[in-house]
Formats: C-alpha cells, sequence, structure tokens
C-alpha cells in the first residue's frame, strides 16, 4: 500500500468535472506558477502553519515546543515558524486549542483515503459526479495516484484529473484508460516565458498534451486568465491556434477567470502575492472578447 | 419534459395581481374586536347552554354579522374581517398578554397592529371583566399553572393560549358536498341517533351560520356588479363547487370559517394539486380555462392566503415575525399506487410563488425517487429565487415515519403538512402536534450540575450527582437517562390536562363536520372525534447533545485532557477566564454535521431514548405520543434559559436551528457531508415531523449546470432517508455576519475550480471585496 501527500479534500465540489465531486488535492508540483492558488500544495514537504484569523494569542505553543521552533513576533503576538527547527513532532498543534496551528498536508495511505472520498457516493451516483485529482500536480505521486484511481474505479466511481502535464511521459501514462477526464492548463505559449515563469519545459507539456489528446481520453483544456500573465491577446492567440490544432475536433477550452482570494494564503505563507491589491478578475465583456478571439483561432466549445 | 413546463414557466404575472398585492401591502393593519363583541354576547345571551352551542351560536351569529368587503378587481373574495391582515383578539382562548400589550402593539419592532382607541375602551371595561377566569388561558392556569411553571425550564408546554390548529381538514369532502351537502349529513345523523349529547345540533347551526356567510358575499357581489364573483358564491351557497374557480372560492371560504371559528395557527389545505385537479381538468377539457386564466386564480387565492394573520405577542412576535399562519400547501410525491402524481398544478403553485414571493401560502415540495427531473428542477429553480420555498419533504422517509406511529399506507401516502413541517394525514387526524418542547440539552445541563439550574443556582432536576461524581461516561449517561425520564413523568399529566381543558373551552363543532371520523362517532374533533389522535413533543436539540455528549466523552473520559472539575468551574461561570478550554471544546473534537459516525450516533441515540420513552404513554384521546426534531425559531428563546455547554457554547445563546441542523458554522465538510450526519438521525423517531435548514450562494442557481446540480442535491437527500429539508440562499447581510462573528461561519466556503479555502479565513480586505463586488460571490 503506498502513501502519498495530501493537503485537503473538498466535498461537494461543483466546479471540477461532472456532477457533484469530492476534490483530493495532492501536495507538490512540477511548476511554480506565480498566481498558484494553492501555494501550500507546490512543496511535496508538509510544514507546520498557523493561522492568524483563528489564532488565541495564548502562546500555549511556544512553550510546548521542544525545539524552540516557536516564537511571538511583533507586539501583536503573532506566532513566527522558524522551519529549520521544527520537526513535525506535532505537539504544538495538539496543545493549540483553536486550531490555529496545523500542518498544511498529511500523509495517508491509499486505500485509507480512498474510503474517505467514497463517502459521498449517493452524491455521485444521483449528479453523475464522482473525484476528482487536484493539487499541486497529481502527477508528482504517480503511485499513490495510481492506486487510488483504481480503488476508485474498482468501486465504479469515475475519476477526473487536474493536471498541469509537466511531467515525463512514462509517468503519465499508466493515467490513460482509467481518469475519465483530463483538466489540462494551458498557461504562456511562449516556451522561454513558460520556463522562466512556471519553471517547466514547455514542449514536455504539449507533448504530452497531444499524446492524451491522440490517446482518445476526454480532455477540456484550461486557459486561467491572469492580470499581466497569460491575458494577454498575443499569447491567448498563440494558446488558441495551438489548442485547435489539436484537433479536429480540436478539445473544448474552459477559461477561469483570475482569482484573486489566495492573497490571504501568500500572506500567511510569508510569500509575496505577485498582484496590486486591486487586481480584478476579468470583466463579463472581457471574457466575451477572448471567448471570440479564441473561437476566431478554431476553438468552438468555450467553457466560462 | 412534459410540454406545458415550459408554458407555465413562461407565463407573466397577471396585471390585476400585481395591483391587488400593492393595495393589499398598504393597507395599515388594525386590531380587530369587532368579532370579540359578538362572541361576548352570544355568550351572555346563551350562559345557559353547553359550550359547543355556545361555540356553534357565536360562529354563526359571527358568520351573519360581521362586516364584510370585496375589493374591486378580486376574484377569490373573503375574509374574517373587514380589514385586511387584521389582528384578530380571540377572547375564548386568552387575553392576558393582550391586556399586558395593548399600548405597546402599535409600536414594536416586530409586526405592529393599530388600536382604534374605542377598541381600547371596550377591551378595558367590557371583554376583559367578562372573560376573567373563562378563557381557555386562564382555566389551564388556574388548574396547572403551578406544575407548568416548575417543569418549565425543562418542559415547555404548548397551547395554553390558544386553539390548537395545525390540522388539514378534508377540504375534498367541503368541495364535494359543499355547506349545504354537510348540513344535511349532520342532519340525518342528528336524526338518526336522537343526538342525546347535542352535538349534531352545534354542527348544524354553524353550517348553517356558513351558508349564510357565503350568500352575504354573493349579495355584495351582485350589489358591486361584480356578476362573476356573485355568480360563483351564490352556487356554492346552494351546491358543491362545479368549476375551478367555484372550487378555489369554495376552499377559500372553508379555511376563513375554520379560522373565525378557532383563530389558531395552522389550519392547512395540504395537497391541493391533487383534490383540485379533477376541477382542473375539466375545465380544461371543456375549454373554459387556459393555464393563464388557471394560473391567475391560483395566484388570486395565493394573496388570500396573505390576509389572514395571526396576532402574536412580542416574543412570539419576534422569532415568528411576518405574523405567519400556515397555510401548508403541499405539492407533487406520489399516488396511492406509487406513481408520480405531479401535474400542471404544481408547476402552477410553483409559478405562484415565484410570482407572489410572500410568506404564505407555507409551500411545500414532497419528493421521491420517482419525481420526474422536470418537477425537481423546477423546486430547484423556485428555491434559487430565495424565498425560502418550496421547502421540500421526502416521501421515502416521511412515509414509513407515519406507517410506524400507526397511520394506514393509503393514509401515509397521502399525507401533508401543517404549519411549519408538522406531518400529518388528510382530513382525518387530530395530530396536536405542538403539544410540549423538551429542552433536551437543559435536562443534560442539570445532569451535569446536580440538578441545579446553571443560570441561577435554583435545584430544579434531580440531584444525581455532577459531572465529577460520574466516574464513567456510562455512569453521565444514565444519570441523564433518570433526569430526561424525570421530565417526561411530569410533562405527560400536563399534557393531558391542556388537551383535555381544550375540549371543555373550545369544542369547534364546524371543524369537527370536516374531519373524519367526527360525525360517524359523534364526538367533537377537540375530545376524540378524529381517526387519528396524536400528539406531538419536540426533543430539542441533537446537534448540541451530540456536540456536548461528544466533547465530554473525548476530552473527559478518554483523553483525561480536561478534568471533570474544571469543565464543571468553567460551565458555571460560562468560561469567563477559560478561553483556552472553550476553544478547545470548540476546536478538538469533531461535531455533529461532519460525517463523524460516532458523534452523530450520540445525537442518534438520544433522540431514540426519547422517541422511546414517549411510546409508553397514551394521550387523553387515545393515540400515541410522538416525537418531532424541529423548534422553527425556538432554538433562540430555547437557548437563552440554558447555561454554558459542553460544546463551548456560551450561556443564553442560541441553540442549533432548525431540529436536524448542525450548530452554526460547525458543519466544515460541507453540505454532502451534513446530510450523511443527518441520515443517522433515523427520521422514523421524527414522525411528528423535523427541520433541517441548509444554506447556498445565490450563484449556485444562475446557470442550469448549477440548477441541475442542486436538484441532484435533492435526489441525494431523497436516497439518504431524510424527511425534510429548507433552504436559504446567503445575502450580503450573512456575509457581513461571518465577519462579524466567523465562529458563527466557519462552514463558510469559496468554491472555486481548484481552490480550497473558508470564507472566514481570508483577508479582512478579501472579504470585503466578496462584499463589495457581487461578481466575486459567485466564488461562494
Amino acid at each position: 500500500m503506498s502513501k502519498g501527500r495530501i493537503f485537503d479534500i473538498k466535498r461537494f465540489a461543483l466546479h471540477d468535472g461532472e456532477g457533484i465531486r469530492t476534490t483530493l488535492f495532492l501536495k507538490g508540483c512540477t511548476l511554480h506558477c506565480p498566481w498558484c492558488q494553492n501555494p501550500e500544495g507546490i512543496d511535496t514537504s508538509i510544514r507546520l502553519r498557523w493561522t492568524s484569523s483563528r489564532c488565541l494569542r495564548c502562546g500555549l505553543c511556544v512553550e510546548s515546543c521542544p525545539r524552540e521552533a516557536l516564537s511571538r513576533s511583533g507586539t501583536d503576538g503573532d506566532i513566527a515558524i522558524q522551519h529549520s527547527s521544527c520537526d513535525l513532532c506535532g505537539i504544538c498543534a495538539a496543545e493549540c486549542p483553536s486550531g490555529a496551528l496545523g500542518f498544511d498536508g498529511r500523509e495517508v495511505e491509499a486505500d485509507a483515503v480512498a474510503g474517505e472520498l467514497l463517502r459521498d457516493r449517493d452524491f455521485f451516483d444521483v449528479s453523475g459526479g464522482g473525484v476528482t485529482l487536484s493539487g499541486g500536480e497529481p502527477l508528482m505521486q504517480p503511485e499513490f495516484a495510481l492506486e487510488v484511481v483504481r480503488i476508485l474505479r474498482r468501486a465504479g466511481v469515475s475519476v477526473t484529473m487536474e493536471t498541469s502535464l509537466a511531467v515525463e511521459r512514462k509517468v503519465l501514462e499508466p493515467f490513460i484508460g482509467v481518469i475519465d477526464l483530463f483538466y489540462v492548463d494551458q498557461k504562456l505559449a511562449d516556451p522561454h516565458m513558460h520556463k522562466l515563469l512556471l519553471g517547466g519545459d514547455r514542449d514536455l507539456v504539449r507533448s504530452n498534451l497531444e499524446y492524451v489528446c491522440g490517446s482518445g481520453s476526454k480532455v477540456i483544456v484550461r486557459i486561467p486568465l491572469i492580470p499581466g500573465f497569460t491575458a494577454d491577446r498575443e499569447n491567448l492567440r498563440t494558446l488558441g491556434r495551438y489548442i485547435a490544432a489539436l484537433g479536429p475536433p480540436a478539445p473544448p477550452v474552459e477559461l477561469l477567470n483570475f482569482n484573486p482570494l489566495p492573497a490571504s494564503k501568500y500572506r500567511m505563507l510569508g510569500k509575496k502575492w505577485p498582484f496590486d491589491a486591486g487586481a480584478e478578475r476579468l470583466s463579463r465583456s472581457e471574457i466575451e472578447d477572448i471567448s471570440t478571439l479564441l473561437n476566431g483561432c478554431g476553438i468552438e466549445r468555450i467553457i466560462r | 419534459m412534459r410540454t406545458y413546463v415550459p408554458e407555465i414557466r413562461n407565463l407573466p404575472l397577471p396585471a390585476r395581481i400585481g395591483t391587488l398585492k400593492q393595495e393589499m401591502l398598504a393597507e395599515p393593519r388594525y386590531v380587530s374586536m369587532e368579532q370579540a363583541k359578538i362572541i361576548t354576547r352570544v355568550y351572555r345571551e346563551n350562559g345557559e347552554e353547553p359550550v359547543n352551542i355556545r361555540r356553534a351560536r357565536s360562529l354563526a351569529a359571527s358568520l351573519r354579522e360581521m362586516t364584510i368587503r370585496i375589493d374591486p378587481g378580486e376574484l377569490i373574495v373573503g375574509n374574517r374581517t373587514a380589514g385586511i391582515r387584521s389582528g384578530v383578539v380571540f377572547p375564548e382562548a386568552g387575553l392576558a398578554w393582550v391586556d399586558r400589550e395593548l399600548e405597546t402593539l402599535a409600536v414594536r419592532p416586530q409586526d405592529k397592529f393599530l388600536v382604534r382607541q374605542e377598541d381600547a375602551d371596550y377591551f378595558r371595561t367590557e371583554l376583559l371583566p367578562y372573560w376573567k377566569g373563562r378563557t381557555l388561558e386562564d382555566v389551564i392556569r388556574g388548574e396547572i399553572g403551578e406544575e407548568v411553571s416548575a417543569m418549565g425550564r425543562v418542559v415547555k408546554i404548548n397551547q395554553k393560549d390558544h386553539a390548537q390548529g395545525h390540522i388539514c381538514p378534508d377540504t375534498e369532502k367541503w368541495l364535494t358536498k359543499g355547506p349545504s351537502g354537510l348540513l344535511e349529513e349532520a342532519e340525518e345523523y342528528s336524526r338518526r341517533t336522537g343526538d342525546p349529547e347535542r352535538f349534531y345540533e352545534g354542527v348544524i347551526e354553524s353550517l348553517k351560520g356558513a351558508v349564510d356567510f357565503i350568500k352575504r358575499y354573493a349579495d355584495l357581489a351582485r350589489s358591486m356588479d361584480m356578476q362573476e364573483v356573485a355568480s360563483v358564491c351564490g352556487a356554492l351557497a346552494e351546491r358543491p363547487a362545479s368549476g375551478f374557480h367555484e372550487a378555489l372560492q369554495s376552499l377559500w371560504f372553508l379555511y376563513v370559517i375554520l379560522q373565525m371559528e378557532s383563530n389558531a395557527s395552522s389550519f392547512s389545505p395540504g395537497r391541493m394539486d391533487q383534490y383540485l385537479y379533477p376541477w382542473f381538468r375539466r375545465d380544461m377539457d371543456a375549454g373554459v380555462l387556459d393555464l393563464p386564466g388557471a394560473l391567475e386564480l391560483v395566484e388570486a387565492l395565493w394573496l388570500k392566503f396573505n390576509q389572514i394573520v395571526y396576532l402574536r405577542n412580542s416574543e412570539s412576535a419576534r422569532y415568528f415575525a411576518g405574523f405567519p399562519i400556515g397555510f401548508n400547501v403541499a405539492l407533487g410525491g406520489q399516488d396511492g399506487e406509487g406513481a408520480d402524481a405531479s401535474n400542471e398544478l404544481s408547476f402552477l403553485f410553483l409559478k405562484a410563488q415565484e410570482h407572489i414571493g410572500l410568506p404564505q401560502p407555507n409551500l411545500s415540495a414532497r419528493l421521491f425517487s420517482g419525481s420526474p427531473d422536470d418537477l425537481v428542477d423546477e423546486c430547484s429553480r423556485v428555491i434559487g429565487l430565495g424565498s425560502g420555498m418550496p421547502q421540500v419533504f421526502n416521501d421515502e422517509a416521511v412515509i414509513p415515519a407515519l406507517e410506524g406511529v400507526g397511520i394506514s399506507s393509503a393514509d401515509a401516502r397521502n399525507y401533508a403538512i401543517v404549519g411549519c413541517v408538522e406531518l400529518t394525514t388528510h382530513g382525518n387526524s387530530l395530530g396536536w402536534s405542538d403539544a410540549a418542547m423538551f429542552n433536551m440539552v437543559k435536562a443534560l445541563e442539570l445532569t451535569l450540575n446536580g440538578g441545579r439550574d446553571l443560570l441561577d443556582g435554583k435545584q430544579v432536576g434531580l440531584n444525581l450527582g455532577t459531572l465529577e461524581d460520574y466516574g464513567t461516561f456510562e455512569e453521565l449517561e444514565k444519570a441523564y437517562a433518570l433526569q430526561v425520564r424525570h421530565f417526561i413523568d411530569r410533562m405527560i399529566p400536563a399534557c393531558s390536562a391542556v388537551d383535555r381543558i381544550h375540549g371543555e373551552v373550545l369544542p369547534s363543532p364546524f371543524l369537527s363536520s370536516v374531519i373524519d371520523d367526527c360525525l360517524d362517532k359523534g364526538l367533537d374533533v377537540t375530545s376524540g372525534g378524529a381517526h387519528y389522535n396524536l400528539s406531538g413533543i419536540q426533543a430539542i436539540q441533537p446537534a448540541n447533545i451530540a456536540d456536548s455528549l461528544a466533547a465530554i466523552k473525548q476530552l473527559v473520559y478518554e483523553e483525561g485532557r480536561v478534568g471533570a472539575a474544571e469543565l464543571l468551574e468553567a460551565l458555571r461561570n460560562d468560561f469567563s477566564g477559560n478561553e483556552i478550554l472553550r476553544q478547545r471544546l470548540l476546536n478538538k473534537v469533531p461535531k455533529y454535521g461532519n460525517d463523524v459516525e460516532w458523534v452523530d450516533e450520540l445525537g442518534h441515540a438520544w433522540v431514540r431514548f426519547f422517541a422511546e420513552q414517549l411510546k409508553k404513554y397514551t394521550n387523553r384521546r387515545g393515540g400515541p405520543y410522538h416525537a418531532g426534531l424541529y423548534t422553527v425559531s425556538a432554538h433562540v428563546p430555547m437557548g437563552q434559559n440554558v447555561g454554558a455547554t459542553p460544546d463551548g457554547r456560551h450561556s443564553r445563546d442560541p441553540l442549533a436551528d432548525g431540529g436536524m441542523s448542525a450548530v452554526y458554522g460547525r458543519d466544515i465538510n460541507g453540505p454532502s457531508a451534513l446530510l450523511r450526519s443527518v441520515s443517522r438521525i433515523d427520521s422514523g423517531l421524527g414522525s411528528n415531523g423535523t427541520l433541517l435548514n441548509m444554506k447556498f450562494s445565490p450563484h449556485l442557481f444562475a446557470e442550469e449546470e448549477g440548477i441541475r446540480k442542486f436538484s441532484s442535491l435533492l435526489r441525494a437527500f431523497v436516497r439518504l432517508k431524510i424527511s425534510h429539508v429548507q433552504f436559504n440562499v446567503l445575502t450580503e447581510d450573512d456575509l457581513k455576519a461571518a465577519i462579524r462573528n466567523p465562529e458563527a461561519y466557519r462552514s463558510l466556503t469559496v468554491r472555486v475550480a481548484g481552490y480550497t479555502a473558508y470564507f472566514t479565513e481570508l483577508a479582512p480586505d478579501l472579504q470585503q471585496e466578496i462584499i463589495a463586488r457581487t461578481t466575486y460571490t459567485d466564488a461562494l
């Protein structure tokens, strides 16, 4: 039985595929997109996390830590974590009365987590839903992911995957035929920018996408619309032409509007959120324009 | 999809209805004492007569003498007062609170009523002195006042100052026989039996009054040159309803007269889409009715349902704002053979709800696995509009639950809802669904604290020791069981006395004519004339019980992390100086509503214990007691009466809402986990009715796909055999409240593809952005 690292399970997920789904978020990613909505999922390792809004400032955690990895910072009693000293013993988290201290992920056995994912079977059955593997990059933990998928499929549950496909081909191959729907991101058309900003090889992603499409698997390509990064007409036109050429028929394209909410998580993780405070989601008419542009590239089915 | 579904969906609001609605809402509301004067006069004139005769004569006199009114443009006419939405003072039931609050009715914060000076004078000089000691309220207080107040902290005995109501009369019989047909039937019984108890005499007098009442409307309409209304009313005074318009008008007269007799909270029409269908079909087939015409008539009736309101005291008005009087209409469900029963009327009712959007009728959709997609989707769409209606009932849970308390399969399949969520059969039951509310959380408090009230230290329960004395969790459970039984033993005689006094003070001859088997038995409905005679007691509140016991079990007895003395001390001090312990209780123990079996099972076990205790008793009318799991709004006042609890709840804070719901904000694993938890409390235990509240973002309903997914949720609800669910749609105010009080809104999840976060954990500026810009709320 293989173990894997996950950072969340979201039940009643309505935007991660057909019907009512449960989404499993696997930890670790091959990319590091600056706008990542789940920055806690980028790193494979599990770290201690402090949630300011839930903290009582009681200081019990600081007193309880045997390795002095925790301290109070500033005058408002915030808790600072010295990650290099933390050995993840969990004493502070157990001591914390409010749940402000906890881990940003957990290690689980494939069968145990599959059992958890199957709890909403009644909801899957009536809605044509199932389980979605997301992340992070679910293909970063291929053995674990595959085992979870196999258990789910044996139970008759359909599995969808949200992936960047920025992995070696041999990692991807075993998933063909067992994943009912792939959501694959297409972000930046320029190979240089792709490498620089996202940290992955554009051509590897493209070749995998062509492979998945060619395999007869059901694919929906997702384009995140990020102001200053992807939501640029030239980038979108190039992506559009490329995606259209994956056909016929070209896979449907789903446009994901910019989500400014992760700023909260970035603050919590001490990471920089690379957008202005006022950075906005795209308006309805901007999305309309982009749809028209992509239609012009030969993409017929656009999901908004 | 059936072809009429899109046609009905596209029907516009009839202009006439829009105008009538505006006029109705613009009219000021007054307290009305007109009927009180008539009743008082008739009681004085008939002092020697038995009470059922006095009641019948005062109703008949009211039907003949009350000022009546028809507004130009009305299609369905009739009201119990000339003023629209008047607050009727009903002397036979009780006047004490009116005496206390008469001067403040016009200025109170919720549900104001104006009082005319001459009415106030009459009330103090004539009404109050005559009725002193004669009202239901006074008689009950005189007989069992002390017992009722002694148990009051745990058990609230209801129906002490108003007629019981919560009845679904046999509307179908009323429609097919009409008052004249019922009159003949009663006269026949009277001749055959000789009427030794003068029961039929009362029925006959009230029905004669009903015929005259309907005639008066025919005459008034004729004098106003409203020929159609005049001809409908004229016909109904003579014979049963023949067309759809006549049937709706006839139905409305029935409910007006029932309210004139009883002024009760809730008489419910039940499954109107079933019993009205023959009239609808006949007119449609004959080409004298079309769908727009049918909708206009239905909506005219829907307005009428809002014209009779219930004058409540200020406390009650706060919790039942909008003076609801519980005209509960059920649609859909299955027929006698278990096949889908929905039809055009079901969809017309949903459309009327969309158009009118007022608190009445209380619209209930019955669903089961055989409900067609078009019906489920239409319910979803209307729910998404945010009026909280239709609420949804599950045939697959309700029917077996009713069979479990001795209801025949045929009657159970034909169930309806009365009041808010109480379950009933059609036309043959006095369900007495709100006999009492049993505060299980208070009983637990007393068990933890030696029978002493945490709020004032008074000894009000059994002293079986304190939490410190119970060496094991099982010992605590044993003591709790004894405490609960102690109060049940005191509750039952009080319920029985209230039940009996209703029969003595408020017999209801007119109502008895439309409840089977009253005529056959020759017995008033309040004395056991109905075919089914139940009494419902509400067990309050499983979520707080499960969470409190789970916290004690895990932290005190299993982990030993919290000492019994420390916990008890903290509860006595309302956690003052020990917020850390309170946070542990809140955050370190799983909560009901999160699909955690062992916690949910604690809730189930105590509901089952309670329901089984009730089975040992028979009510005064010879029927069973059974349990309900709902509070509607009473979780607030019930909570004000409970000290701090081991689930981390502060003293006097509300209990969990609804009945089956999780404590606010503690169901953090989403709606599917909540439903699975709720399904662990066997719905058969709540045969009197259950209530589950859920909240969703309006944006879920913005697209067809969202509506379809919501319909799937309803299908899962059916499959999980949960009895009831009602949906509120989140508003901006909810989000603001979430910022002020994150503890109560921890379950609010931000829903974006591939993203995971809770609203209350977002930084304040981002929360504000979500609130400020509606385009963002589709994230929720």
